[in-house]
């Protein structure tokens, strides 16, 4: 049983655990926002067009760690060989540099150590502005909400789930 | 209270302190003169040292100074020749009062102060072939460790590769001080050479003078000096854990003799947590720094260093293993360590692995002694 689950039993006012954060264009590739749902701050990466999601709680000592950097992963196997591994990518934590996978949220020097990864996801803005209208789907509040009407049906939207899960989108 | 001091037996007896095995795996064997490493050095070195006028190199006299009370117990400094220069007296003052199942020879003669390319393979040589005949050959508990000349690493491994694979040459000793850090790749010809022949590396007190007895300079004084050279031990294996070597040579094996271990365990959690957070840089180094220690350091109690018996007993379990420590006499030095006070604060079960166990693995005895 997670928090997640408990708020959105326990909270009629949510009708879903579903959220939308943004538009695609807001958050290009290599760039990630830092969002508050539902009293808990998220970080959403857009990773080479893909989105990824983790709580910005780092499992270490609880540092921010979705205000670190975003990295590719370094591998070797002998000294003298080293190769940047792009298609895996690490946040860093800000408070002690340890590494995550944007993905699985796993830590790279123990890997019995994660980072809560959440699932998200793009999606269509007329399903979307349906979902909106049905209360299937919660917006963030703040100026975004205002703006999220007029232009859904032309945009593609970033949703995130607080469904805990492994992995991100697929 | 009990002073029974690491090999000096007075007050008390060996079964006294330990019925079981043991394996002494650090006594000194010194040339007693440049004159005595002649009958195995190439001529043209002997006419060379007598042109002009060399008497042997200072090392191993610099780290422990002749008069110094450090460099020898009183009743093992014999009249008239330097502490540790003859079997007879080896016999005497170790390998029969301890009744050691086996003793590993380390003979630290100051070769590295040699700069010269030819001499210091040939001191080295010389060293090694005395080594052999006269310590070796003639005691079948005996197993030694081979000097090289430290600083050229292309002449170390041709070194290694003449006489590594001598069955009773069992560890290469390189000296702590060095003018670069041994983790890095300009020493890696030495540890190919040494784990083709399935040698442990002996790093030990002392070399050359020219080179720092502290990792940022010269001490003033010999008391300074000699409690400064603890910190190149953490600087050498830092060096060697971060640089890699134990990924690229998995089979290297390395003895801290003579530094103590009490320093290890917080040593290690520092570099550990380092490794933790800035591991992108070193992406070689796959697993925890203490992982890797446990792995391939082993660590001699002469000296122990301890502190009160509740410190030493955390000290021990902190080192959380009980196959890392060594015991050796580290005859001739002085060292005022009361060994029963040491093996008092270790569990039971880690006695006999100190003892001789650990030793007798690590240095592949079974095999070197059959
Ligand atoms: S709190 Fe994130 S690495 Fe320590």
């Amino acid at each position: 049983m997670t928090t997640a689950e408990t708020r959105s039993a326990t909270t009629p006012a949510r009708h879903a655990n579903r959220f939308v954060v943004a538009r695609v264009d807001e958050i290009p590739p290599g760039d990630r926002r830092i969002v508050d749902v539902g009293g808990r701050q998220v970080g959403v990466y857009n990773v080479g067009g893909r989105f990824y999601a983790m709580l910005n709680r780092c499992p270490h000592l609880a540092g921010p760690l979705c205000e670190g950097q975003v990295v590719n992963a370094v591998e070797s196997s002998v000294p003298g060989d080293v190769r940047l591994e792009e298609s895996r990518t690490y946040v860093t934590c800000p408070w002690h540099n340890w590494e995550f996978d944007v993905e699985t949220g796993q830590s790279y020097w123990n890997p019995r150590l994660r980072a809560r990864p959440l699932p998200v996801g793009v999606e269509g803005g007329a399903e979307i502005e349906a979902a909106v209208q049905r209360g299937e789907i919660d917006r963030l509040p703040g100026p975004y909400q205002a703006e999220m009407v007029p232009v859904s049906v032309e945009s593609d939207y970033v949703v995130l789930s607080l469904r805990p899960a492994r992995g991100g989108n697929r | 209270m009990t002073a029974p001091f690491t090999a000096r037996l007075k007050g008390t007896t060996r079964d006294a302190l330990w019925s079981g095995p043991v394996v002494d795996c650090d006594v000194h064997a010194t040339p007693p003169s440049l004159e005595a490493l002649f009958p195995y050095t190439d001529p043209v070195w002997v006419q060379g040292a007598q042109e002009r006028g060399w008497k042997g190199p200072i090392g191993e006299a610099h780290a422990y100074p002749p008069g110094a009370p450090t460099t020898a117990r009183d009743e093992w400094r014999p009249e008239g020749r330097p502490p540790a220069s003859s079997i007879e007296l080896l016999r005497q003052h170790v390998l029969d009062p301890w009744r050691v199942d086996a003793a590993l020879v380390n003979t630290a003669y100051g070769v590295d102060s040699l700069r010269h390319p030819d001499w210091a393979p040939a001191l080295a040589r010389a060293v090694n072939d005395w080594l052999i005949a006269e310590w070796l050959d003639r005691d079948p508990r005996l197993v030694g460790s081979m000097v090289v000349p430290a600083r050229d690493p292309a002449a170390a491994a041709a070194e290694i590769e003449r006489i590594g694979s001598h069955p009773r040459i069992v560890q290469v000793t390189m000296p702590v001080r060095s003018e670069r850090l041994y983790g890095q790749r300009v020493f890696w010809p030495i540890y190919e050479a040494m784990t083709r022949h399935d040698l442990v590396m002996g790093l030990s007190w002392g070399g050359t003078t020219e080179d720092a007895p502290s990792p940022t300079g010269y001490a003033s004084w010999y008391a300074e000096e000699y409690a400064a050279e603890i910190q190149l031990y953490g600087a050498q294996m830092t060096s060697m854990i971060y640089e890699g070597i134990f990924q690229k040579f998995p089979g290297m094996r390395v003895t801290m003799l003579e530094s103590g271990f009490a320093w290890v365990p917080t040593w290690s959690w520092s570099i550990n947590k380092k490794w933790k957070g800035l591991r992108r840089e070193i992406p070689w180094v796959d697993r925890l720094p203490t992982e890797i220690i446990r792995d391939h350091f082993r660590f001699s109690i002469a000296p122990a260093d301890l502190g009160p018996a509740a410190h030493a007993r955390k000290i021990i379990e902190w080192l959380g293993s009980e196959d890392l420590l060594l015991f050796a006499t580290d005859y001739p030095h002085l060292h005022t360590d009361d060994l029963a006070a040491v093996l008092e604060v270790m569990p039971e079960s880690m006695r006999p692995k100190v003892m001789a166990e650990s030793a007798r693995q690590w240095y592949r005895l079974d095999k070197a002694l059959s």
